[in-house]
C-alpha cells in the first residue's frame, strides 16, 4: 500500500500536467496517466523485492 | 483560500454520479481482495491505492465546471479543465498522506489493529493538510 499510494501520487500528479499543460479531456488525461500507475506501483514493487 | 463546506454543491451532484462512484470504489475493494487471495496480500496492498473513483470525480468536476460557464454563456472548456487539474493537485497531496497511513499501520498493526488504525488515520489527516499548507506556502 505504501508503494502504490507513491505510485497514486505519481499518477494524479501526471493527470494534472497532462490536464493543465496539455488540455487533454479529463476522461484521456484520466486513463493514460494509469500508464505511470501501473509503471510505478510495479517498478518500485520490483525494486523492493530485488534488494537482498 | 480558507478551506468550508459548501452543501449546496451538492445539489448539483446526480444520483447516477455519486452511484458510479459508489460501484467503480466497491468493484475495485472486490478485486482488490481478489488480486490478495490469488497473488498474496503485497501485490493486493498495491491495488488498494488504484485510482478507481479518481477518473470518475475528474470527469464529473470538468463536467460541471464546464456547464456552470457554458450556461452563463461563456466558453468553459478551459475552465473544466483546469478545475479537474486542481483537483488532480489534492489527490496528489492526499496520496502522500495515504503513505504516511500505510506506514502507521505497517509498523504499528501488530501491537493493536484499533490503536494503528486510529493513529493512522491522524497521520493521514496530519501529512495530508501539512503537504496543502506547504503547497499554499511555496
Amino acid at each position: 500500500m505504501i508503494l502504490g499510494a507513491f505510485a497514486l501520487a505519481a499518477y494524479s500528479w501526471s493527470a494534472c500536467l497532462l490536464l493543465k499543460k496539455f488540455m487533454l479531456a479529463s476522461w484521456l488525461a484520466a486513463t493514460a496517466a494509469l500508464v505511470v500507475w501501473f509503471a510505478v506501483a510495479f517498478g518500485s514493487w520490483a525494486l523492493w523485492f530485488s534488494i537482498p | 483560500m480558507i478551506v468550508h463546506l459548501n452543501l449546496p454543491a451538492l445539489r448539483e451532484t446526480h444520483w447516477y454520479e455519486y452511484l458510479i462512484r459508489f460501484v467503480l470504489g466497491g468493484a475495485m475493494t472486490v478485486i482488490t481482495g481478489l488480486i490478495a487471495a490469488r497473488f498474496g496480500p503485497i501485490i493486493g496492498g498495491l491495488f488498494l491505492a488504484f485510482p478507481a473513483i479518481f477518473p470518475a470525480s475528474v470527469t464529473l468536476i470538468d463536467k460541471h465546471v464546464r456547464q456552470r460557464k457554458e450556461n452563463a454563456g461563456l466558453p468553459g472548456v478551459r475552465r473544466g479543465r483546469e478545475a479537474a487539474a486542481l483537483d488532480a493537485i489534492g489527490a496528489t497531496l492526499g496520496s502522500f498522506g495515504l503513505a504516511a497511513f500505510a506506514v502507521v499501520i505497517w509498523l504499528m498493526i501488530e501491537l493493536s489493529p484499533a490503536v494503528a488504525l486510529v493513529l493512522a488515520t491522524a497521520a493521514w489527516l496530519a501529512i495530508s493538510m501539512c503537504a496543502w499548507a506547504l503547497r499554499r506556502w511555496l
